[in-house]
């Protein structure tokens, strides 16, 4: 019964997921009925299991509703959990999306992306849905990636503007950072246990593991405050509120970058035995919760002041979870998620309310900062916080713009021959190896160099101002050498090889043609600036995204199956490797959204009709 | 001869700072803060040049898109909104009848490249190309950031340090304490120090030594890729009292402050060593003001303009005089029952429709909403003053409201508490007020009810404390304003105003004087939807005063010797109409005789039924109320709608206005209007020399061109001269809205409010003899430049020919409408209940909401 009710769980909002995409848009109403129809459902099923569960005892459930993929070496399973942590999440997410559903009826009426924002909101809710129920981290992975991708979605919403689809390249980018931290601690916890891990024995597995699992811990860490925009990566918060208020509010207000609290409290039974970690995990709450509340302070936009505080509360969370105070950590995030959205909906009013009140009770602040060592210490707070305490400029300094003169510095491959070349050694190589016998120490030393020679493609994918048709075959070529090492480094699973090849084959065929036909049509695609397509050819756009998800192997493509089947077979001792690996992926990723962004987001320059102006 | 071109072009290369700030100041937004929203001329720079001119020359400049697309037109003409016949006619009016096939194939046919280069922006655009430099996205951010917390009204829990001292002395003083730097380069921290530094010499910097002839060009670049900001602070530095938390600012120091980062910016990426951009520019400088050169898709736009607005006009035109009455009507000398003074708002018009047509024995009249009474009101406790009357108008008086409370009541919200937002107390309230707030929004889901963070029109006033509205002496003053009016001053105003809309007789026993305000909830531009005539206030206060002033006996007295006899059984009542809430609240009811209160509580019960119908027409147009269900319910819903915090559109606002009409009333009392017409009552009888018509007039041109140019712009380009769509806002400072955390300020008005409108200059119709029209606003330059530049249209209904006399280059020609026939209804409810809602906000399918002018049948 449990496991038919989780299954209806996941199942209800992809129902009303596809429901929605196949209302035609200017049915507002019946797209919102479909909305609402799924996301109570959703509601009522989760009280009735709710109730079950707690009649049972409120003892963890723990089900598997099958696998996506099945061999005596590696399982995909489709494994759920439910426990308190689950039920408190998964209430606080349905109960939040309906309000917001309800909400957004109105608000969001005659809106040109009325369809857009239900239908996009339900693929938020399905990727937080498979996070909170997932019983093992592939489905947790799974959830993740859905949101990075959703979140794309919402940020540039008003897609024709060019911050919206700046900020939303620059959200992404970040998400991926932390993906790949995810996909490293998921490798790694497949190799300690030499298995895949279930959520439901995290307990019973500690014993005997835990130098390893402080390391575990640190991998899962990183994950968790970038998706909680702890310190130093508060700054993509405010900048994710490019939406209308009602999606800002619930995710990126409320539950959305809670999600890194969420991965902490799972993984709790794995990190609690290390001193060291849990002091770590306390002192980025701490640093976050003193430096964010500073950022706070001198907020003069309303939105960012409460994304800000929300973040501040979050840090004082982290700490609570280190400290082992489940509970009230539970507590905290109900209720600061519950006021953030609640504050961030009627934000608008605060003109008139604030206004208003000062218009009877105003004083000028009678403080002024005084030449005293505290004096000093104020106006350096202040003016760092106006600064966001360079955070946003110093990710982008430390972690984006060193690509840059990497890429500069193999322009040359945008070239047809270089490319040519590329391809030939491929084959080359790629023939030798299979027709060859050789030896373990080659295939090493080779596949790690084909992993470095995909990872500069994707580099020069990444930093291209050419055409998008040439970051497109950059991000192939990289692509080739990224089998051949995985190929090698797999011990030569050739039908895997094949799974992967062909899903990155259709994509790039498919998205070439894309391409191609838009520059027939007079569209600009050179990545140095944003050309908004999508407002000439929505369609196409919304092929074309879909194509970049295969290409990228997002999960659920049999690419990224693939992938992640070959990476299990990559020992334990070649961290190297899945290091290079991670960072394929996490670039790859970065590359093919980048190339996407521009293309299709941002104003469209044709003067036909209004175009926005680049600073709004 | 060779001097004088000398020095021309010395002159030419001469960088003018204090010249281009004028200029600059001249040709930015000048949109103040949001909370006193006054409607104004998107384009006034360009008001001293004829309209299409002016709107071609700006968007050749700025890139604006002023007008629909070529295709939109046509698309207009394919679905009859622009009808053939019309059409036709104007063809023949701007080319003549001998080119007429040949320009008929340009505008229906012909293809023309639409290419639009703003000369704005193409001079920055080198940092690009030079070196690769992305200057806005690099510089914008932190520069809009600072200027934010520097003008924040009351958003940062931190005040901007030193923030009375200017922004560049602010600046130097953090800078000086603190050990952290806005700047990343010792040059640029330097250069803020250097007290000697002015613009040019930043601009030797960044342009190059002898490179003067850019230098303006840049600046006009730089701060209009930004002009939500620049205008901002253009407005604050020369209207400073109209922020409450007083900030010194101005656009030379943000000018400064943008130059210097963009110098630290270069030096940080590029080293100490970079070319200036001119030493290397590719383009010769442009004259941003240079005249456009006509083209002949200028010619077309126009034409279809032309054809778009006579398309209803026409309709309106043929109205008026289809529903002439044939002869003069005997007087009507039956008693009145009651009569109402409104605002001119084209949003009473229907509420008035409803009162005639359900008492044919009462009357209404309209005037700007501010009663003729100019003040400056303090609220009780309050520690300011709220301006009551047009914003052009400086008041010498002060009203105070006197309450018997001794501390200020006004309610909080406890979900605003900035506490929540800080460190200790925010965790201690991140845990208390989350329950609470999901119950709030439950609740507001649910039912919808009024609280202390919704805009409250009526609230701004307290009903049972008195006003200070007799000046008792000489002392009686306040920072310079005298405290209440004087008798004469009194009756001057009120003899002006009842003069001046011909209520000179025949007075009712009862006379309302309904001022209108709006309440809103989660709309930062809510004082957009308030009374233009009260400086984007509520009316009420003026309403009030002005029935105390009616109604005191000396200035009765004063005004009978003058010859204007009130009896003194009439007694005034002001009120005020809540447009977004469809409700009427009156004032002092308790100072009625025994009669008229009697009266008064008959005309109540007619004043609800009014109320009921107008919220059901107003709900035609609203997707989440059924025109079809019980009248009583869709009063219920339209008063929900005003304080739900999830409804974008609490009312339409101005959205849809088009036509002025100065005359009697019986001159639209036949016509179904669909709440499109401000309605200013004038007798011409009673002005036959246009005496008064002058007084009349003189608001009209500042606060209906001013509203209905706002909307036509804003709704032509949403994106540049409006604020878009809503639903993205982030507030800041309290000052106005950005889309984004990063974003620039986005003035004009968001989608929400002008997706219904049919973007079309105002059409005024005066019922009045040509000669005398024409007399009276010659005579005033500031309003005749509306006319004879063609910002709003001017039509005079020639009383005893019963023809129309169209204004056309400065002279009134004859105008005979092509329509001949008007739909007729005869049940007005009724209708609405089947006409259809629009499907999209795109031009084609909004315009179709709005009604065609009917004329009003019997009753069945």
């Amino acid at each position: 019964m449990v496991t038919q009710l989780l299954t209806t769980l996941i199942l209800v909002p992809v129902i009303g997921l596809a429901g929605c995409i196949l209302t035609p848009k200017k049915w507002e109403r019946t797209i919102f009925f479909i909305a609402i129809a799924a996301i109570l459902l959703e509601l009522v099923t989760f009280f009735v299991l709710g109730y079950q569960w707690l009649s049972a005892g409120a003892s963890p459930v723990f089900t598997s509703i099958g696998s996506l993929y099945a061999s005596p070496h590696y399982t995909f399973a489709l494994a759920f959990y439910f426990d308190r942590l689950s039920a408190v999440f998964l209430g606080m997410t349905t109960i939040m999306t309906t309000l917001i559903f309800i909400f957004s009826r109105f608000y969001m009426h005659r809106e040109p992306g009325f369809k857009r924002f239900y239908y996009t909101v339900l693929l938020f809710f399905i990727g937080l849905t498979l996070i909170i129920l997932a019983g093992n981290f592939e489905v947790l992975l799974l959830g993740w990636e859905f949101i990075g991708i959703s979140s794309v979605l919402l940020i540039a919403f008003y897609r024709d503007r060019f911050l919206p689809a700046r900020n939303a390249l620059k959200v992404f980018s970040v998400y991926r950072i932390a993906d790949a931290f995810l996909l490293v601690a998921i490798w790694y916890a497949h190799h300690i246990f030499e298995k895949s891990v279930n959520f439901s024995e995290l307990s019973g597995l500690v014993a005997g593991h835990e130098s390893q699992l402080a390391l575990l811990g640190l991998f899962l860490l990183v994950t968790a405050l970038i998706k909680s925009a702890q310190f130093p990566f508060s700054y993509w918060l405010p900048r994710a509120m490019e939406g209308p208020t009602t999606s800002s509010a619930i995710f990126y207000g409320a539950l959305s970058v809670h999600m890194g609290l969420f991965l902490l409290l799972r993984t709790y039974p794995l990190w609690q035995g290390s001193v060291w970690l849990r002091i770590t995990i306390a002192a980025v709450g701490f640093v976050t919760a003193i430096i964010v509340s500073s950022i706070t302070r001198v907020q003069s936009s309303i939105k960012v002041q409460i994304a800000y505080a929300s973040v501040t509360q979050i840090g004082i969370m982290f700490v609570e979870v280190a400290a082992g105070l489940q509970w009230l950590a539970l507590l905290h995030f109900v209720s600061n998620a519950s006021l953030r959205t609640y504050q961030l909906l009627i934000s608008p009013s605060v003109v008139g309310y604030l206004v208003h009140d000062q218009f009877f009770s105003f004083v000028l602040p009678p403080e002024k900062i005084k030449n005293t060592l505290l004096g000093r210490l104020r106006a350096t707070f202040y003016v760092l916080s106006i600064k966001e305490w360079n955070m946003n400029t110093a990710v982008s300094h430390y972690v984006w713009r060193p690509l840059k003169p990497v890429g500069r510095v193999f322009a040359f491959l945008d070239g047809f021959p270089a490319q040519v070349v590329s391809v030939a050694v491929f084959l080359a190589t790629a023939g030798a190896a299979a027709s060859m016998a050789v030896s373990t120490g080659s295939k090493l030393a080779i596949s790690s160099a084909a992993a470095v020679i995909s990872i500069v493609f994707y580099i020069r994918a990444y930093t291209t101002k050419n055409s998008a048709r040439t970051c497109w075959n950059l991000i192939l070529v990289g692509h080739l050498f990224g089998a051949l090492f995985l190929g090698l480094a797999s011990a030569g699973n050739w039908k895997y090889l094949v799974i992967y090849g062909a899903g990155v084959a259709t994509a790039f065929i498919v998205g070439h043609a894309c391409l191609w036909y838009l520059e027939i049509k007079g569209e600009q695609t050179a990545l140095q600036d944003y050309h908004g397509s999508i407002y000439a050819f929505k369609k196409l756009g919304h092929l074309f995204f879909i194509v970049c998800l295969l290409f990228m192997a997002f999960p659920v493509s049999p690419s990224f199956l693939a992938q992640d089947i070959l990476l299990s077979f990559i020992p334990v001792s070649h961290v190297f490797q899945i290091v290079l690996f991670c960072l394929g992926y996490l670039l790859v990723g970065v590359s093919i959204m980048r190339l996407y962004t521009k293309v299709f987001f941002g104003p469209h320059k044709t003067s036909y009709h209004e175009i926005a102006y680049r600073s709004s | 001869m060779n001097t004088t071109a000398t020095i021309s072009q010395k002159h030419d290369h001469h960088f003018d700072e204090q010249h281009l700030l004028h200029e600059l100041k001249h040709y930015l937004p000048t949109q103040g803060p949001l909370k006193d929203f006054l409607h104004h001329n998107t384009l006034h720079a360009f008001q001293d040049m004829k309209f299409y001119d002016a709107i071609f020359k700006a968007s050749a400049i700025f890139g604006y898109q002023t007008t629909f697309s070529l295709t939109e037109y046509r698309d207009l003409y394919r679905i009859n909104r622009i009808t053939p016949e019309i059409l036709a006619r104007t063809i023949k009016d701007r080319k003549g009848s001998k080119d007429f096939e040949e320009w008929q194939l340009r505008v229906l046919h012909k293809m023309y490249s639409w290419t639009l280069e703003p000369r704005a922006g193409k001079l920055r655009s080198e940092w690009k190309r030079q070196y690769h430099i992305d200057m806005d996205n690099a510089v914008q951010p932190l520069l809009f950031r600072i200027i934010c917390s520097y003008i924040d009204q009351g958003i940062a829990l931190s005040p901007f340090p030193f923030e009375d001292k200017g922004l560049l002395n602010a600046l130097r003083s953090l800078e000086d304490l603190s050990m952290a730097s806005f700047f990343k380069t010792k040059k640029a921290r330097d250069l803020l120090y250097d007290k000697s530094c002015t613009i040019s010499k930043l601009l030797e910097i960044l342009v190059g030594k002898g490179k003067e002839a850019y230098f303006a060009q840049y600046v006009y670049d730089q701060q209009f890729s930004h002009q939500g900001w620049s205008g901002m602070v253009s407005t604050l530095e020369d209207k400073p009292e109209s922020l409450l938390y007083p900030k010194k600012i101005s656009l030379k120091d943000m000018i400064m402050l943008e130059l210097l980062l963009e110098i630290d910016m270069l030096t940080g990426s590029l080293g100490e060593e970079w070319k200036p951009l001119g030493s290397n520019v590719s383009q010769p400088p442009v004259d941003m003001f240079a005249d456009e050169p006509d083209s002949e898709l200028q010619e077309v736009i126009k034409i279809w303009q032309d054809a778009f607005e006579w398309s209803y006009y026409d309709t309106a035109l043929s109205g008026l005089l289809l529903t002439l009455p044939a002869r003069p009507a005997a007087e009507d000398t039956a008693t009145k029952s009651f009569q109402s003074i409104f605002c001119l708002d084209e949003r009473e018009y229907s509420l008035r429709t409803y009162l005639e047509s359900l008492d044919n024995r009462s009357e209404t009249f309209g005037a700007p909403g501010f009663f003729g009474v100019e003040f400056y009101f303090r609220p009780a406790h309050a520690k300011f003053y709220d301006k009551l009357c047009p914003g052009p108008v400086t008041p010498k008086y002060l009203i105070k409201e006197v309450s018997g409370d001794d501390s200020p009541v006004h309610a909080k919200e406890i979900m605003y508490t900035k506490h929540s937002h800080k460190l200790v107390r925010g965790f201690l309230f991140s845990y208390l007020l989350g329950i609470p707030a999901l119950g709030k929004l439950v609740a507001n889901l649910v039912n919808p009810t009024m609280s202390p963070a919704i805009a409250d029109a009526f609230s701004h006033m307290d009903p049972n404390a008195d006003l200070t509205i007799l000046h008792t002496g000489e002392q009686d003053k306040e920072k310079g304003l005298q405290v209440g009016f004087t008798t004469a001053e009194m009756a001057d105003r009120v003899e002006k105003f009842l003069r001046c809309i011909g209520m000179t007789r025949d007075f009712a026993p009862l006379v309302y004087a309904i001022g209108h305000g709006s309440s809103s909830a989660n709309n930062p531009h809510h004082g957009a939807h308030d009374c233009g005539a009260c400086s984007g206030r509520p009316g009420l206060v003026n309403a009030r005063v002005f029935a105390w002033m009616a109604n005191y006996q000396p200035v009765r007295e004063l005004l009978k010797k003058r010859g204007l006899s009130i009896p003194l059984a009439t007694q005034f009542v002001g009120g005020m109409h809540d447009t977004a809430a469809d409700e009427v609240r009156f004032y002092d009811e308790k100072a009625l005789t025994e009669e008229n209160s009697w009266l008064h509580a008959k005309n109540k019960r007619l004043f609800e039924d009014a109320l009921d119908l107008d919220a059901k027409e107003r709900s035609r147009r609203f997707m989440s109320i059924s025109t079809k269900q019980h009248i009583k319910k869709i009063r219920n819903d339209i008063k929900k709608r005003s304080v739900s915090y999830y409804e974008p559109r609490p009312e339409l606002g101005h959205g849809t206005n088009a036509l002025c009409i100065v005359g009697k009333r019986s001159l639209t009392k036949r016509l179904f209007l669909d709440r499109r017409a401000f309605l200013n009552s004038y007798d011409y009888t009673t002005d036959p020399e246009g005496t008064l018509l002058s007084d009349v007039l003189a608001p009209l041109g500042v606060v209906c061109g001013g509203i209905n140019l706002e909307y036509f712009f804003s709704r032509m380009d949403n994106y540049k001269l409006g604020a878009g769509t809503k639903l993205p806002h982030n507030v800041m400072g309290l000052v106005g809205v950005a889309n984004s955390s990063d974003g620039d300020l986005r003035s004009g008005l968001p989608l929400q409010m002008i997706e219904v409108h049919d973007p079309v200059r105002l059409l005024m119709v005066v019922e009045h003899y040509p000669e005398v029209v024409k007399k009276t606003i010659r005579a005033n330059p500031a309003l005749y430049e509306w006319f004879a530049n063609e910002w709003i249209q001017l039509v005079v209904l020639h009383p005893k020919e019963k023809a129309l006399y169209v204004f056309k280059e400065r002279k009134f020609v004859p105008y005979a409408p092509l329509t001949k026939e008007l739909p007729v209804v005869h049940d007005l409810s009724r209708m609405f209940e089947t006409t259809l809602k629009m499907k999209t906000n795109h031009i084609l399918d909004a315009t179709q909401e709005n009604l065609p002018i009917h004329i009003i049948g019997p009753h069945h």
